[in-house]
């Protein structure tokens, strides 16, 4: 991914401003009608979709030295989500990429040794523990203790629960990843999990811009995957679902690779086990929720399309590019899941949908700029205030974790699993992490 | 590069936050809609309050920099347009304050406050705005002090009718109020006044490009909605749909066998005072509209059926603002006159694709300006016109005739249309009217220069056929119009002049130097030689071809 890819894309630009902006049409009131954070939080134009492709235009027209050390162009780079608002929004009236151009503008800063050394520091912990969760974290069997899944890595299981580097690592998310493996339990799922040995996705090396790595951690990914033979995957972390169903496709499709497995987000599994009657929220819930569209499930959920051809007169392609546009995105699932549940009442907040604001984690940003990203997360807790709501519901780890951060006690964050789970059975308790006695 | 002085000054008024030259930030306000190369000013600053815009501007000229004061930065004016000078751009992202008088129906809005945002509440208390087609997120205050074209204009007026009291600061740093604001502490619900209305030395027919100082407040009105309190949409973007109530609403796509037909509808609607909203659109805007993807755009641009539905085609949209009764009587009306100049209305994919999109796009929260890049990658309006609709209709003939042989030649990247994208949009019930000719190109430097230069090469067309040209270069082309439009060059020079003394305030903006045509900036220079060789030529041959006309 060079920035050079992209050059047609960047000049394209004619600086209308629709990035920063909410769908106008879906405004109805001017307080959240922002739908770039770091424009929202930085206010000067290159820390927009439409500053950062002027900056590309400058690099590429050699106006500007990508290598300076006399601005900050590394870090305005960096503070961004790469959550797609703008690239969904400018796709809207143009037929140009805008999310990809920025993600070459990080692997430029990398080639000059300008990428930040907090996501340096993700990479190695990924290398060394196959994990982007710094800090104490549990291993990846840790939250399954108990529970007597399959182990997709010694048998052959069809559907594999990926748990992700969130829920498999870090013991406070594992009450969540149990509740979601007792419900696929209870509505007769047979699956397995890989325990240990599961890999990390591979996110941190595109937010850091390492996008040769990210192919090499994919195609090692998905050979593990073919040799378990599984035919599905269930990636409850929006992150990890995407990763594996979009960008492995691409690297799939560039290596001449069959994937022969489907991944499927939790929520969407799960409505499936709703409509197919194996799931059945029964007892009411009396609570008014509004739901947080985790990025990765909402607009940057679209499937990868390949495509090889020719761009000609007018820019129109030969044969014609399917762009990806947020269309495809998993908006239902999660309400489908949410309206199920009796008692409930499910209040829409304006940045919703396509429109959804990042809650402040992607992009690597919180490890780069943590206040920026609480600043983030917060904006996102008082537009959920304004509805009045009993609790935020996402479908996401980062997203769940970013938003309780910020929200602390004045608002409950729950996954949409945590509050089926209300409703089907009993909540699980925190898995006590093993002293170090009991793990000699 | 800004001296060191001058920026530790501009940090000490506004705070090291607000204060950028930082290069990467800088190129971040290179490019503009119609750019055709990379010009970043030398800072950019954010300020929060009119009394830190007036020190900006006093700094500048105790420290000689230029100022260019921005509202979303969309327009060329935006960029520096001088070498050799530096530029501190004024970026009121800090100054997005507005308020509604919703007995009064007045807004008062400050330089960042983007139309939709504005619309939305508007809205929520059965009230509404115009909104330019350059766009729902464009600076409302920015259009209103430019021209505020819009199509909505048939009823609502452009945007000189609907600006009240103003809020002004100087090149030399002094402030001006106008109207209510001049005397009524902070009230700006009325617009005249007090004496001799300034407005017009500031503002006029299009603006001052920023060489005038910047406006810092201005009141608006609103007027009365009768729709939903939020805008009606379903879908997911980019392919939403609108619909709007049907017991309120009622839209129609009519086409005329001829331009003299269609226009005479124009004026007999007018006369009627029926209609919201009325638009001769070319129809070449209803896939550019309609069209979510550029080869969806292309497939249906070149098909048959559509170049054989709409060859003059008139777009009316009915508000029933009084009853439903209004409603019917105004379609029967319509109807009459639509019967009396043979023309039919048009039903299916065009008319449905008219109700759902292009009408509440064009009409009630518009992207035109970003839809209408989606075909080639950008466009350029050449041809301008603001007079009558036969006017409109006069330029429209010439325009297409003139252009297309210009476009013929450099298609790709230009696309040739015949005049198929071209507009005419009336204005306070048929009584005045704007053409608008946009050419569709592929976007790169080279063709955005070459869609550039056909504008003055239109004005002096239009010139030559006593017309009132439009033009967003409109300011340095002035001195090229003005010897044949009552010297009104000289006017702004001399408004330049005494109010801009140190000439800080965005130069060249709005004119040249009074009585030079040497030019400074790299930009407009081609399009001044080819117009002051043109414009000779048009001299030595202007009475001949006169006098054969009359004969």
């Amino acid at each position: 991914m060079i920035l050079e890819d992209y050059r047609w894309d960047i000049s394209n630009c004619n600086r209308c401003s629709q990035c920063k902006w909410v769908n106008p049409w879906d405004v109805a009131e001017e307080k959240f009608s922002k739908v770039c954070p770091a424009f929202s939080r930085y206010l000067f134009d290159a820390w927009t979709a439409q500053g950062k492709l002027d900056i590309g235009m400058a690099i590429l027209l050699e106006r500007i030295d990508a290598n300076s050390s006399n601005s900050k162009m590394a870090e305005i780079i960096y503070e961004c989500n790469l959550c797609g608002a703008c690239d969904i929004m400018c796709k809207r009236s143009r037929d140009m990429e805008v999310l990809l151009p920025l993600k070459a503008l990080r692997a430029k800063m990398l080639e000059n040794g300008k990428a930040p050394k907090a996501l340096k520091t993700v990479i190695e912990n990924v290398k060394e523990k196959q994990t982007s969760i710094l800090g104490e974290t549990t291993d990846k069997n840790e939250w399954a203790r108990e529970m007597e899944i399959a182990d997709a890595s010694s048998q052959k299981t069809d559907v594999l629960l990926f748990a992700g580097c969130s829920y498999g690592s870090t013991a406070d998310l594992a009450p969540a990843i149990r509740n979601m493996a007792d419900m696929l339990k209870q509505a007769g799922v047979s699956f397995g999990i890989l325990g240990v040995q599961e890999p990390c996705c591979g996110r941190p090396y595109t937010d850091i811009g390492d996008f040769k790595q990210f192919d090499e951690n994919a195609m090692s990914n998905l050979k593990q995957f073919k040799n378990a033979e599984v035919k599905t995957i269930i990636a409850p972390c929006a992150e990890c679902y995407t990763t594996i169903k979009v960008d492995y496709a691409r690297v799939a499709h560039k290596n001449g690779i069959k994937i022969e497995f489907e991944t499927v987000h939790m929520t969407e599994y799960m409505d499936q086990l709703l409509k197919a009657g194996s799931l059945k929220p029964k007892k009411k819930v009396p609570m008014k929720v509004t739901f947080h569209d985790p990025c990765h499930l909402a607009r940057l959920n679209d499937p990868f399309i390949p495509w090889q051809g020719t761009r000609e007169a007018y820019g129109a392609c030969t044969p014609p590019k399917i762009l990806r546009r947020g269309e495809h995105g998993s908006y239902d699932a999660p309400r489908n899941l949410i309206q199920a549940i009796p008692g409930v009442e499910l209040v829409e907040m304006q940045r919703s949908k396509e429109n959804t604001w990042c809650c402040g984690a992607g992009g690597g940003v919180k490890l780069t700029s943590p206040e920026f990203a609480s600043w983030t997360a917060e904006e996102r807790i008082q537009e959920a205030e304004t509805h009045h709501v009993d609790a935020l519901i996402t479908a996401c780890p980062n997203c769940k974790t970013a938003l309780s951060e910020a929200a602390g006690d004045r608002l409950p964050v729950y996954d949409v699993a945590e509050l089926l789970t209300m409703s089907i059975g009993e909540e699980k308790k925190t898995v006590k992490r093993k002293s170090k006695q009991e793990t000699k | 590069m800004i001296s060191d002085e001058a920026y530790k000054a501009l940090v000490d008024v506004l705070g090291e936050e607000h204060v950028s030259k930082d290069p990467a930030v800088m190129f971040a306000y290179s490019r503009t809609f119609s750019t055709n190369d990379l010009n970043p000013p030398q800072c950019v600053v954010q300020p929060a309050e009119v009394s830190e815009i007036q020190l900006i501007y006093r700094l500048a000229n105790e420290y000689d920099f230029k100022v260019i004061p921005t509202g979303t930065h969309l327009m060329m004016c935006c960029e520096p347009m001088t070498d050799n000078l530096d530029f501190v751009t004024i970026d009121p992202k800090r100054m997005d304050y507005f308020e509604i008088d919703e007995e009064n129906m007045v807004a008062t809005i400050g330089p960042y406050v983007t139309f939709f945002r504005l619309q939305a509440e508007a809205m929520k208390r059965g009230l509404t705005c115009y909104i330019p087609s350059g766009g729902s997120q464009t600076s409302v205050l920015s259009n209103l002090v430019y021209q505020g074209w819009n199509m909505q204009a048939y009823r609502l007026g452009a945007g000189s009718r609907n600006m009240l009291a103003m809020e002004w600061v100087t090149p030399t740093g002094e402030i001006m109020r106008t109207g209510s604001a001049a005397f009524a502490n902070d009230n700006f619900f009325w617009g005249e006044g007090p004496g001799i209305d300034l407005r017009g030395m500031v503002k006029g027919s299009y603006g001052g490009f920023g060489g005038l100082g910047m406006c810092t407040k201005i009141g608006m009105k609103l007027v009365p909605w009768i729709g939903p309190e939020k805008f009606p949409c379903e879908g997911i973007t980019p392919d939403k749909r609108s619909r709007f109530p049907e017991d309120k609403f009622r839209f129609f796509t009519i086409d005329f066998s001829t331009k003299k037909d269609v226009i005479e509808a124009m004026y007999e609607i007018g006369h009627a005072e029926i209609a919201a909203r009325l638009i001769h659109m070319g129809n070449g805007w209803i896939p550019v509209e309609s069209m979510t993807t550029r080869e969806d755009f292309f497939e249906w641009w070149e098909s048959d059926e559509y170049k054989k539905d709409t060859n003059n085609t008139l777009m009316v949209v009915l508000e029933a603002h009084a009853s439903p009764k209004q409603l019917d009587y105004e379609e029967e009306v319509l109807r009459e006159i639509v019967e009396e100049y043979s023309g039919r209305f048009i039903y299916g994919k065009i008319q449905e694709c008219f109700e759902s999109i292009v009408a509440p796009d064009l009409f009630y929260r518009p992207s035109l300006i970003m839809r209408g890049f989606r075909a080639g990658g950008s466009f350029m309006s050449v041809k301008l016109g603001l007079d009558s609709l036969d006017h409109a209709a006069l330029l429209h003939k010439n325009g297409t005739k003139f252009n297309s042989k210009l476009m013929a030649k450099k298609a790709p990247p230009f696309l040739d249309d015949n005049g198929q994208t071209a507009y005419i949009n009336p204005y306070d019930f048929s009584h005045m009217a704007h053409l608008e000719m946009p050419v569709i190109f592929e976007a790169s430097f080279d063709a955005i220069s070459e869609g550039a230069a056909l504008i003055p090469k239109n004005i002096i067309e239009d010139v030559w056929h006593k017309c009132y040209p439009g033009g967003f270069l409109f300011g340095p082309l002035s001195n090229m119009m003005g010897p044949f439009m009552g010297k009104f060059h000289k006017y702004i020079g001399e408004t330049k002049a005494m109010l801009d003394p140190n000439n800080v305030s965005n130069p060249p903006w709005p004119i040249l130097p009074s009585g030079s045509a040497k030019l400074a900036y790299k930009n407009v220079q081609l399009y001044a030689k080819m117009g002051m060789s043109q414009l000779r030529t048009v001299k030595a041959g202007k009475k001949q071809r006169m006098l054969n006309e009359r004969k």
